[in-house]
């Protein structure tokens, strides 16, 4: 043998874990060298954190929250600014966006992002607003469905960060990602926006006692396990420290710089437990009798609304999940009418027949029907969906106005009170992006210049504070569920039907 | 370690603290029955007994008394509480993450200290079980008997084979363990699922190898030389078919003798790891051959050799590209000893089938000249290369040298080539070798810390 003299250089070092000759300790109990390198992806964050202690060490949250029948666009769509013509940094928040302006530094209004994916209408637009496929046809067969048949085609884009929170995070809980909605129905594209897979809906918690038993039938505190062990581990994490620190003299040079590296990460871990003190309470089992079959009566809808808000910004602030869809009510008249006494827009509906809107849209006249207080298909109707259809008229544009601005007023009270639910250095807020949104543009069905507004920029990974407007050619709105999946950490080139696909949406991501 | 996989132990430390803090458990453990709460006493016995299995020897007075500090504070939270903290430290500690060998002090002559009896209890456990030792080996240590020879061996005898003789399954997947690290297995599954390989090949192709050096190892007795040269295939029909041979034709794998397909050479899963995929490449198969079974590392090549393969002509042959080696000095020193190895597999393709023939219909040329290792001399094929491989001292070497590394966790160096001479004796099979790691020297003493 006369190429290589030196034996130690033998073998080829990769294959096994190398422990210095004279080692102290020789080999970790868990192979040390393939965990670290699995989770080398991982490590970035943390450190680059570290820097930066404003909240970036919360987890990151999403709600999705859609209202039915489009919006109003010269109500909705940024105004001029004080210097003209509404430009990216300069503008005003339009009327229904009006509850918004305190959180305008936080606030994103897209503008030509067009659902490119369907003709319109309320069940395709449904079904393709977060899973950016195209529902129209049987995939199997090709024969276009009727509507009662359309569903979105792939995973929608809330499910997919979930998964990939899960992938990624190992602090994640375990019921990440939630569908909410309004009404017991589910099957067609009406009725979903959450999808776990192609044509799969994903299982809706269609009322507020369902959700509470789900995220908070264990309670947060003592009895929980989570919260006790954060308890226990702040308290001897000193003491672990400690044993490690003993140890280190009696150990070689490289075997001390081993356990000090092990140190560093119980600092790390302990500085981390420290930010992350939350504002948490367990919420009460709300009132079965009143909200275990609210959602199917009208009149209930502000006190619901204010609840459902309420045990999502604490399911947030206890980490009970990341992830929440809120489908407002379902789009179109199908399964009630939607009226709304509280703002003087018809009366409540009936709880005795459910099935009100469905029945007057075979009704052109405007006469009062002891069941249902609105068979009115005409301008003059007080049921959302009708008077949608009505927008050039103005008695209905004034009430569609006052609607929207309700629906989004709403939303802006739900920003309000993350905002004001504190975490680590920062707020709930801070580290969660918002997106409110509907399932058509406008009451004609039609699905370009589609309603998309973010509040939040998920710990600092979406510019915020603009108005971004893509112009007449505009982008397909699966762009902007793809930099809504990288801004989340994802990092997929595609999202949805990938023929619709041109990249994030640019001057989103930060 | 990363803050992600700490974390990660502590989580685990809290859960199995939880479990294992249980009021029968306890009382089985530590002997205090009956009682609603756990008194000091009892947590201080809990603390010992726990202590001496996860920490792998029995802890010292004043390591009770500092874990016992926890207990104290916590007490206000409740009893189970509080002891569950402490287990939790226990089970983070770094006497239960790490493998801890200080040696026995009093017995230090300046140059080397023999582990403590406990030490070698964990060693010994760790390498030929994979796990913590069992009660058996603690108490072993405890007499101290593993200071003697025959009661080492009979311990590692028993580690090894069950009561009935056969391996310990335990045992055996240390053993699997090892022959699928030093077949490159990983690499293999790796390139197994790259391009131009079908999904049904991909798998089997591991497969066979590991029952080839499985069939040497075990049924034969031999050791990783042998697989080398096998004089046979042991294929099943998909692989029969793959490589056309006469042989099975249903799932299960036989053995068909052939002096083609002669070992672990020819087979489709280590060329598909040499070639990073399919690739017959002559100096990719020279340099995974030596590298593997001659435990050479080659350098890099330097920067006039890479840029002289970049401006070679198209049209040459790869036996042509390979000779021009030879003629440049920088590409030389390797070359020679990495290209003839390479040359003698050019009938088997990226997927060990055999052809006669180069693509353009010219007849193969296998025949290469060896140089640098006891195995030099002219050879004509695979079955020539194979048969220089497994009768090498070099190569012989370099399979002890791979025991030697999985046991100790590091490359031997010259100070430790004496003691592999005389302990993994060449000749020995792999599983007799196997047997004798537990007595080699290296393995029972550790430098002193100011002899390193």
């Amino acid at each position: 043998m006369h190429f290589v003299r030196d034996r130690k250089k033998l073998i080829s070092r990769r294959h096994f874990l190398r422990g210095a000759s004279g080692a102290v300790i020789a080999l970790p109990l868990l192979d040390i060298m393939g965990c670290e390198s699995a989770r080398t992806g991982d490590l970035v964050a943390p450190r680059a954190a570290a820097l930066d202690p404003g909240g970036e060490l919360n987890p990151r949250r999403l709600c999705i929250v859609v209202q039915p029948n489009g919006t109003l666009r010269d109500e909705w769509f940024p105004r001029a600014g004080a210097a003209g013509a509404a430009t990216e940094t300069d503008f005003t928040l339009n009327h229904i966006m009006g509850g918004l302006e305190r959180h305008r530094s936080r606030v994103t209004v897209l503008k030509g992002v067009h659902n490119r994916l369907v003709w319109g209408g309320h069940f395709h637009g449904t079904a393709s607003l977060l899973t950016g496929t195209d529902p129209t046809f049987d995939p199997d067969t090709g024969a276009e469905l009727p509507e009662s048949q359309v569903r979105g085609l792939s995973i929608s884009v809330d499910q997919a960060i979930a998964r990939h929170i899960v992938a990624t995070d190992r602090t994640a809980p375990a019921d990440l990602a939630l569908a909410l909605g309004t009404m017991n129905q589910t099957g067609s594209g009406i009725h979903d926006v959450s999808y776990t897979g192609p044509r799969t809906q994903a299982t809706k918690l269609w009322n507020p006692v369902l959700l509470w038993e789900r995220l908070f039938s264990t309670p947060v505190g003592d009895d929980d396990g989570s919260e006790r062990r954060r308890r226990r581990r702040a308290s001897i994490l000193d003491d672990v420290r400690d044993d490690y620190v003993r140890l280190q003299p009696k150990l070689g040079r490289t075997d001390r710089e081993r356990l000090e590296q092990h140190v560093d990460a119980i600092r790390e871990i302990e500085r981390r437990l420290s930010v992350t003190t939350r504002e948490c309470s367990t919420p009460l089992r709300p009132n079965a009798e009143v909200f275990g079959d609210f959602w199917q009566f009208n009149h209930r809808l502000p006190e619901a609304l204010d609840l459902t808000y309420e045990l999502i910004r604490l399911a947030f602030a206890c980490d009970r999940t990341r992830v929440v869809t809120l489908l407002m009510r379902m789009e179109g008249q199908s399964g009630g009418e939607i009226t709304f006494p509280w703002l003087g827009i018809g009366k409540a509906s009936d709880p005795d027949n459910a099935n009100c809107g469905t029945e007057w849209t075979r009704r052109p006249d405007c006469e009062p029907n002891a069941v249902c207080n609105d068979r009115c298909q005409g301008p003059e109707s007080t049921e959302h969906h009708a008077l949608s259809h009505y927008e050039h008229h103005p008695g209905a544009y004034e009430k569609l106005k006052r609607i929207n601005r309700w629906y989004c007023d709403q939303f802006a009270g739900f920003a309000d009170a993350l905002a004001r639910t504190t975490e680590g250095t920062g707020s709930v807020l801070d580290s969660s992006v918002l997106m409110y949104t509907s399932g058509i543009a406008r009451g004609d069905h039609s699905v370009d210049d589609m309603p998309f507004l973010l509040v939040g920029s998920a710990g600092g990974r979406l510019r915020t504070g603009r108005f971004l407007d893509y112009g007449r050619s505009g982008r397909s709105h699966n762009d902007l569920l793809l930099a809504l999946l990288h801004a989340f950490g994802a990092t997929d080139a595609t999202f949805g039907a990938p023929a619709h696909n041109g990249g994030p949406l640019p001057g989103l991501l930060a | 370690m990363s803050t992600e996989l700490v974390g990660a132990f502590i989580d685990d430390a809290e859960q199995l603290a939880e479990l294992l803090v249980d009021r029968d458990r306890v009382a089985a453990f530590a002997g205090c029955a009956g009682a609603a709460s756990f008194d000091a006493e009892c947590a201080r016995s809990f603390v010992r007994e726990l202590g001496l299995r996860a920490w792998r020897r029995p802890l010292a007075d004043e390591e009770v008394g500092a874990l016992m500090t926890t207990f104290e504070r916590e007490r206000s939270e409740g009893s189970r509480y509080a002891l569950e903290s402490v287990v939790t430290r226990l089970l983070s500690a770094p006497q239960f993450l790490y493998r801890v060998e200080l040696g026995d002090v009093s017995r230090d002559d300046g140059r080397v200290r023999p582990l403590t009896s406990y030490e070698l209890a964990s060693r010994l456990s760790f390498f030929y079980r994979g796990g913590p030792p069992d009660e058996e080996l603690l108490d072993a240590a405890r007499r101290g008997v593993l200071d003697d020879p025959s009661a080492l061996r009979s311990q590692v005898r028993r580690l090894v084979f069950g009561p009935d003789g056969d391996l310990d399954p335990r045992s055996r997947a240390q053993l699997d363990s090892f022959l699928a690290t030093v077949a490159g297995q990983d690499a293999i599954a790796t390139y197994a699922r790259g391009p131009g390989l079908d999904q049904e090949l991909g798998p089997l192709l591991g497969e066979e190898v590991r029952r080839l050096i499985e069939h040497v190892v075990f049924v034969e007795g031999g050791h990783l030389p042998d697989a080398l040269h096998t004089g046979y295939a042991l294929v099943n029909g998909p692989l029969a078919e793959h490589y056309g041979l006469v042989g099975p034709t249903g799932d299960e794998f036989e053995i068909v003798p052939n002096d083609r397909h002669v070992g672990l050479l020819t087979q489709g899963g280590p060329l598909v790891a040499a070639g990073h995929g399919v690739n017959p490449s002559i100096v990719m198969r020279g340099v995974f051959i030596l590298e593997r079974f001659a435990c050479v590392l080659f350098p890099p090549p330097p920067p006039e050799a890479l840029e002289l393969a970049a401006n070679l002509p198209p049209e040459l042959t790869p036996r042509e590209r390979v000779e021009l080696h030879s003629e440049a000095p920088a590409c030389a020193g390797c070359h020679r000893l990495i290209d003839p190895v390479g040359i003698a597999l050019s009938h088997f393709d990226g997927l060990g089938r055999f052809s006669e023939r180069y693509v353009d219909g010219e007849p193969i040329d296998a025949t290469a000249r060896l140089e640098g290792f006891d195995f030099e001399g002219p050879i004509s094929g695979a079955g020539d290369l194979a048969a220089s491989l497994a009768a090498s001292e070099d190569v012989a070497a370099c399979a002890s040298a791979w025991i030697f590394r999985f046991a100790h966790g590091r490359i031997p160096g010259d100070v430790d080539a004496c003691t592999i001479e005389h302990t993994l004796r060449a000749g020995d099979s792999l599983v007799d070798q196997w047997l004798a790691v537990g007595a080699m020297s290296s393995f029972r003493f550790i430098p002193s810390p100011e002899a390193s």
